[in-house]
């Protein structure tokens, strides 16, 4: 059993080190592993305007894409806990469900086809970005709020005296932050690291970060080692914060009530 | 002010239990009314018409001389405590406490003053700072209480707020109820299947079932006068005995004629109902000259200080309790003040 462990645990991290020993080697030609010690490929990096561009492109849709999702799933999320009904139920799982049933690839070429006009235009890459990470923001805002039944929270809130945008405020809001920062944790890694969607309905100009990382790697090694780094160092950023934003939520969630 | 119930009727959607139909009651100034009923008894239902949860399909609410039927629960200004609590779980019990004060507007330094006062009120001064998953029930309970109480509601509504504790911490806490409740003029309402619970704290007591109102009335009213054998047996065991009226003051049952002052007339058949506490054991034969009977013992547990037999007189069964182990032929008298005749039982 622990052996099975480490076994998976180094399957797991010896691509990431394999990308780190890349990204600062000098040479690798021929041996296991690169030889030498430089930061040309990640000065090549920040030195290549398309590269720079690409990734601000991904950070860019990557944010609208939390924004939009964001908008569309938390009323989603609320009226379902709100108002619990085996229909409102039903409904969300097959909007959670859907997106990640159908692969990538088949929701580009319908996008495509559907609307044709659009292609290239960011605004459908975001579309369909949004489409496919919903059931990662809807799915930790509905988990967060059954642990807590909104519900009763919402009427002990009201008889309290608490108008509407009172309760949203203090207690709805709290008690989902933290699913909604998970969701848009979640949300983001998929957006920033998604190919197929982004190679295909992407034009030149808007081409994201994920894109420009597989034509890198038909070029030189260390230069995509280096550009692989980048969304590992981002990966690893959001598991941190995420993994670390059960304590947190406990002091941002506090209405800042008077002492 | 009072809280007034006028031929309220509500039925859930797609569910039949738990409705309630045409009922009315009052909950006078300071008064406390114990709402007891068995599960599905509507008891619930009629408190959360009450908060202003949900909206009566017949009949009015007042409060005083103010009709509150369709006043929101935001507007209502009434004190609930919820049967989870449903205390903020992100919130301190201080926050929790002020939240009504805040909501209203309160200024900052006379929030913390009330909440203060008012955590003390229920002997909760030293956990202010703490989180509600950090108390115990009882506490939470009493966070509850004081975040109902602390914007002076005009009025009360509990709901079961004594069924997730139990011994003795029931009673004081029961104790801390009555003691809050006995300050305040509001109208307060407690929703409770605890039949122990109704009748040691309430001013009255009200039974519901089916989504009726079978009696109200004080403790004394409702267990020793009950209206019929079901809200007999709600608020406490009894036994029913089914009898014929031969004269104004004499039954015939299984257990051959008894004396009890019924004023029916001859023929009439009635139910009997006949608290076991009041059978007594007779110290001679001849001591009481009304009801003696021979008691034949079955059965006999021990029920606290108090011994429990089921048993038979004559052909019909009884149960009773008395403070010394019956043998197992004993002499009983039955005080005819201790029989309580009403109409007989109709079994649908």
């Amino acid at each position: 059993m622990k052996a099975a462990l480490w076994l998976y645990l180094a399957f797991v991290a010896a691509p990431i080190l394999v990308i780190f020993a890349g990204a600062f080697g000098e040479t690798w030609l021929g041996t296991v592993l690169p030889t030498g010690f430089t930061l040309k490929w990640l000065l090549n990096l920040f030195g290549e305007p398309a590269y720079v561009k690409a990734f601000a492109t991904s950070l860019m849709v990557a944010a609208t894409t939390i924004l939009i999702g964001g908008l569309l799933a938390a009323p989603l999320a609320y009226v379902v806990l709100s108002r619990p009904s085996r229909l409102g139920d039903a409904f969300v799982r097959l909007l959670s469900l859907a997106p990640l049933s159908v692969p990538p690839l088949v929701l580009a070429f319908s996008l495509m086809t559907a609307w044709s006009g659009a292609v290239g235009s960011l605004w459908l890459l975001i579309a369909g970005h949004v489409v496919l990470t919903i059931p990662y923001l809807l799915a930790p805002m509905i988990a967060e709020g059954k642990t807590h039944d909104l519900a009763a929270f919402e009427r002990a809130g009201a008889s309290l005296g608490a108008g509407p945008l009172q309760r949203m405020r203090w207690i709805t809001v709290p008690l989902l932050s933290r699913g909604v920062f998970i969701g848009a944790i979640a949300a983001g890694s998929i957006s920033i690291g998604e190919f197929q969607l982004s190679n295909l309905l992407a034009a030149f100009s808007d081409r994201t970060y994920p894109v420009l990382l597989y034509q890198a790697f038909q070029a030189a090694t260390g230069f995509a080692c280096a550009a692989t780094l980048v969304l590992v160092l981002l990966a690893l950023a959001a598991a941190i914060a995420g993994s670390t934003v059960h304590r947190a939520s406990g002091i941002s969630a506090r209405p800042g009530l008077a002492r | 002010m009072s809280l007034e119930f006028r031929s309220v009727s509500y039925m859930h959607p797609g569910d039949r239990s738990g409705g309630v139909s045409d009922v009315s009651f009052q909950v006078g100034r300071g008064e406390l009314v114990a709402l007891m009923g068995p599960s599905g008894s509507g008891k619930s239902t009629l408190l959360q018409l009450a908060a202003g949860f949900l909206e009566p399909r017949l009949g009015t609410i007042w409060l005083g001389a103010t009709e509150l039927t369709r006043t929101p629960a935001v507007e209502r200004d009434f004190g609930v405590v919820f049967q989870a609590y449903a205390l903020f779980p992100h919130m301190s019990i201080a926050e929790n406490v002020e939240f009504p004060l805040r909501a209203r507007g309160v200024p900052r330094l006379e929030r913390s003053r009330r909440v203060l006062e008012t955590l003390a009120r229920v002997g909760l001064a030293d956990l202010a700072d703490r989180r509600p998953e950090s108390l115990s029930g009882g506490q939470q309970q009493r966070a509850a209480l004081a975040r109902a109480i602390v914007f002076d509601p005009r009025a009360l509504l509990l709901d079961e707020p004594l069924s997730a504790v139990d011994g003795r911490l029931r009673q004081s806490l029961r104790d801390e109820i009555k003691a809050i409740q006995a300050v305040t003029d509001a109208p307060c309402l407690l929703v409770t299947h605890d039949a122990e619970d109704a009748l040691s704290i309430a001013d009255r007591v009200a039974v519901l079932v089916d989504g009726r109102l079978r009696q109200i009335g004080t403790p004394a009213e409702v267990y020793d006068r009950p209206v019929d054998a079901t809200v007999a047996r709600f608020t406490g065991p009894v036994n029913a005995i089914e009898a014929v009226a031969l004269d104004a003051h004499t039954v015939r049952t299984a257990a051959g004629s008894l004396r009890c002052d019924h004023g029916r007339a001859v023929g009439t058949t009635m139910t009997l109902l006949l608290r076991p506490e009041r059978i007594h054991l007779s110290q001679s034969p001849d001591a009481e000259p009304a009801n003696r009977l021979v008691f034949e013992s079955v059965d006999t547990v021990r029920v606290g200080g108090m011994f429990e037999s089921h048993g038979r007189i004559a052909k019909l069964k009884v149960m009773a309790r008395s403070f010394e182990r019956p043998s197992t032929q004993t002499n009983w008298t039955v005080p005819p003040d201790a029989i309580w005749a009403v109409d007989p039982e109709r079994f649908t």
